[in-house]
């Protein structure tokens, strides 16, 4: 009874939801635990409570940035402050004065690059691991879709850590990308708990348009106009984002803003913070938005422009409902969107030019000690993604070897080669995914539930009375004429600033 | 791009035709170079640096062909422009309209707004829910060094903790009144309480109807007049006040100039430094001119000889100009711009142009 007993005291829950409990008993027994449970389950408690429980400190990998800081901003608003992000964008000083204070931790969460740090494993070997927590674990899987070059190198970390209990956590991965976590983290005697990937309280449908824009943003404003909130809206693109908020807002819809990575800090966590707080009822988003992101009650998902692949629209259809309550995922299909999204695959990966441009910087300054990334990604016009793609594969020929450039002195013809090979057949495999979900949504014939789990060899069993469009779903049951969002009057700033400060 | 129309004109007015457009676009970027520092006070522009950060070559492109099609501009050169007499009417009307902000102050407070306003704004959350006895909330800065120093600033101060929400309300609600009713209500708007979260900038522009470009300038009119008002009469506001106290100092250095700074106390070379920290050449002698710019005690004289100094001082003078390439062409282009940089910076500053400048 003693974790129950943790889970009311620091987390103010009462019971858990399917699967939690299974797998921390299983590490709370020193076992490894590869886990999948569906998005919105509250895989985060999975490594949290036992955390607090066992003694010494726990690992958590988490890819992003946003996603680790909103975890311990989270965790610290609860009152759970033994907690620490570290990852690159930490000055120095910060990054000492965190190691220093480390054993006062329960809970550290890192960037898979800064595990890379000398430094950080020193410490970290000195000090007791009671957990190896890799979390978002199919981003180690070339065959997943979220592939970080920087996952692979987890399993040197943690055998030098002295091979702590490891918990491998995932909300979507395929038998095939199960396998290659397995396999990659060097798991032998695990536990495994893979839940379905099935959210049966969201319903799911897919509206044909046809190629004009026009006919779109006509069903868009409709359905905006009628459904209960809160909800999302996914586009494509910043600039869309932004054109969608203000069209719907000339058609009298309130309470609505955009949201994407263009916009500075401070403005993306006001507008998340007010969505949150219900002071706006519809968000108008690139997928940036909702990682990390705890909002039990989103009604509905629409995705105005489909995602790439299947994982993600499960990952971004999986914000609505948490609260278990009926909600509803529509996603406006258009055969004239393919080619702008055929062209979004190849932008995610370095071009010819790209490549040219990061080795010129490099053989520029080949005297320096380390690389200045920062100058680079300015310099080529490289995302952070791209970057770490092309290092990785130069770290593995050896060009760069703890972050600084060795010229080669038999030339780079081979090298570029075999780095576009490698682009080449990420970019196909991509292709083949976004062909088989473009597959799926103008299928329009066969249960859209049963084919999504026929891809993760599941089969559906209990199919809910709100299943998907083929099955028939009646969206009348999901429309509104209430407002849910906080109307906040506003009278003068003198009284504006007492209720602030409760004057 | 509203009035960014109205703030182009009124800088191409001010340039004269003396500079290029670019001139102003690195002007509102807050560019720290040597030329742009200067231009600031040359053209009495000191106001308007750094004020616009997010501003992009394109939208500059843009205005200016709108000005020129409307006849509001006369080009006199490559990328130069007068104002013509129908575009200072039009600035005129549009000042009438919407005045440009009196208190705004770019130069001098660039650096310590952003840190002044995220102290503020958490204080105020923090406050604000600590009153009703809240303790567990999502702070609304996420800066780590804002957080710092708030929970600093609120834990070292607990025997005046249940005070200083009247504190701060009564100081905010006094120094407000110094400003128009728009813009006490546009800074109100954008703080947060329990009661709701603050709105952005873009959320307060169209809620007040006026364009987002002005309502920024309008904010940060309101937060540069309260630091005049603020670090004059620091015994009426001692709660704004401790929100500055470290912050006025050094502040005037990018991050990256002060670590150059530090390592040219060290006595390592401007070569050395850029291996160091794998950074070119010219991105340390632009750190060097910053600081020479900035820090008056700072002497040039290990990078320029005093003879150096003397010829390029006397040829400023003859030629009554600023402009590098005219000064280097004279002097048959024997110096490097660097030189010529540092000697003008150590200039502007002994004339004391920059009377606040540490
Ligand atoms: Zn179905």
């Amino acid at each position: 009874m003693e974790v129950k007993k943790i889970l009311y005291e620091k987390f103010k829950l009462t019971s858990f939801r399917p699967g939690q409990e299974e797998v921390i008993n299983d590490l709370l027994g020193n076992g490894d635990v590869l886990a999948m449970l569906p998005t919105g389950s509250g895989k985060s408690l999975c490594y949290q409570l036992p955390a607090f429980m066992l003694n010494g400190l726990t690992i958590v990998v988490s890819p992003l940035l946003s996603l680790m800081e909103d975890q311990v901003q989270h965790l610290k608003s609860q009152g759970m402050k033994e907690v620490v992000a570290l990852n690159s964008f930490l000055s120095n000083e910060e990054r000492e004065f965190a190691l220093k204070e480390l054993h006062k931790q329960k809970i550290i969460y890192v960037s898979p690059e800064i595990l890379q740090s000398k430094s950080l494993r020193k410490r970290l070997k000195q000090m007791t691991i009671a957990l190896f927590v890799v979390d978002e674990a199919h981003c180690i899987s070339q065959w997943g879709h979220e592939f970080r070059t920087d996952y692979l190198k987890l399993n040197e970390v943690r055998n030098e850590l002295g091979n702590p209990t490891c918990l491998a956590i995932t909300a979507t991965a395929t038998k095939e990308v199960q396998q290659d976590i397995i396999n990659k983290l060097n798991l032998v005697r695990f536990k495994t708990h893979i839940f379905s990937v099935d959210r049966p309280n969201i319903g799911i449908v897919v509206k044909e348009c046809g190629p004009l824009v026009s006919e779109k943003i006509t069903q868009l404003v409709y359905l905006v106009k009628n459904l209960q909130g809160p909800g999302i809206i996914y586009a494509s693109s910043r600039k869309w984002t932004e054109d969608l908020a203000s069209i719907l807002n000339k058609e009298g819809v309130n309470g609505i803003s955009y949201y994407h990575g263009g916009m500075n800090n401070d403005d993306r966590l006001l507008i998340q913070q007010q969505f949150i707080n219900n002071e706006l009822q519809l968000i108008c988003c690139t997928s940036a938005f909702g990682m990390g992101i705890n909002k039990p009650n989103i009604r509905y998902v629409i995705h105005f422009h489909s995602p790439l692949q299947l994982e993600s629209y499960l990952q971004e259809i999986g914000r609505a409902g948490r609260d278990r309550r009926g909600s509803i995922a529509i996603t406006l299909h258009s055969e004239g969107d393919i080619p702008l999204q055929m062209n979004l695959l190849t932008h995610e990966f370095p071009n010819n030019e790209q490549i040219n441009a990061v080795l010129e910087f490099l053989q520029c300054n080949k005297g320096f000690r380390r690389i200045n990334e920062s100058e680079l990604l300015k310099q080529t016009g490289m995302t952070d993604v791209m970057w770490r793609f092309i290092r990785f594969h130069l770290e593995e020929h050896g060009v760069i070897v703890n972050r600084k450039y060795h010229q080669r002195a038999d030339g780079y013809d081979h090298l570029i080669k075999s780095l576009e090979d490698k682009i080449t057949d990420r970019i196909n495999d991509k292709q083949r995914k976004f062909r088989r979900f473009q597959q799926w949504l103008s299928d329009h014939t066969q249960c859209r539930r049963a084919t999504i789990l026929a891809q993760f060899d599941e089969s559906l069993i209990d199919k809910p009375e709100n299943c998907c469009d083929v099955c028939g779903i009646d969206l009348n049951q999901y429309f509104t004429t209430e407002s849910t969002i906080k109307n906040f009057e506003f009278q003068s700033w003198q009284n504006e600033l007492k209720k602030i400060f409760h004057q | 791009m509203n009035y960014l129309i109205v703030i182009l004109s009124y800088m191409i007015k001010q340039f004269n035709g003396n500079r290029t457009i670019y001139g102003a676009y690195h002007i509102l970027k807050g560019k720290k170079s040597a030329q742009t520092m200067q231009d600031c006070h040359l053209f009495n522009l000191a106001k308007f640096f750094g004020v616009y950060k997010e501003l992009e070559r394109d939208t500059v492109t843009q205005v200016i062909k709108a000005l020129g099609d409307q006849g509001l501009i006369f080009q006199c050169g490559e990328q130069r422009f007068t104002l013509t007499k129908k575009g200072e009417d039009f600035l005129c009307r549009k000042v009438n309209i919407n005045p440009l902000p009196r208190y705004l102050n770019g130069f001098i407070y660039k650096d310590v707004t952003e840190l002044f306003w995220k102290r503020l704004v958490l204080t105020t959350q923090c406050l604000s829910f600590l009153k009703i006895n809240k303790k567990n909330f999502l702070p609304i800065i996420k800066d780590r060094n804002t957080q710092t120093w708030v929970k600093k600033y609120l834990t070292s101060s607990t025997a005046k903790l249940d005070k200083l929400p009247q504190d701060l309300y009564r100081e905010l609600d006094m120094v407000l009144k110094h400003f128009s009713t728009k813009e006490a209500t546009l800074f109100v708007l954008r703080l947060s309480g329990t009661h709701r979260i603050g709105l952005t900038n873009e959320q307060v522009s169209s809620k007040l109807g006026i364009s987002p470009f002005y309502s920024h300038l309008l904010y940060l009119n309101v937060v540069h007049g309260m630091l005049h008002l603020v670090s004059n009469k620091k015994d009426d506001y001692p709660v704004l006040h401790s929100f500055l106290n470290d912050a006025m100092n050094n502040s005037l250095l990018t991050e990256t100039a002060k670590r150059t700074f530090h390592l040219l106390k060290q006595g390592v070379s401007i070569d050395e430094i850029g291996k160091m920290r794998g950074l070119k050449r010219s991105t340390v002698e632009d750190h060097v001119v910053e600081i020479a710019m900035t820090v008056k005690s700072f002497s040039i004289d290990p990078f320029v000889s005093i003879e150096e100094q003397l010829t390029i001082n006397s040829v400023i003078d003859e030629l009554k100009t600023k402009r590098l390439k005219e000064i280097k062409e004279k002097l048959n282009n024997n110096v490097s711009y660097f030189t010529i940089r540092l000697t003008l910076a150590k200039k502007e500053i002994h004339n004391g142009s920059k009377e606040n400048l540490v």
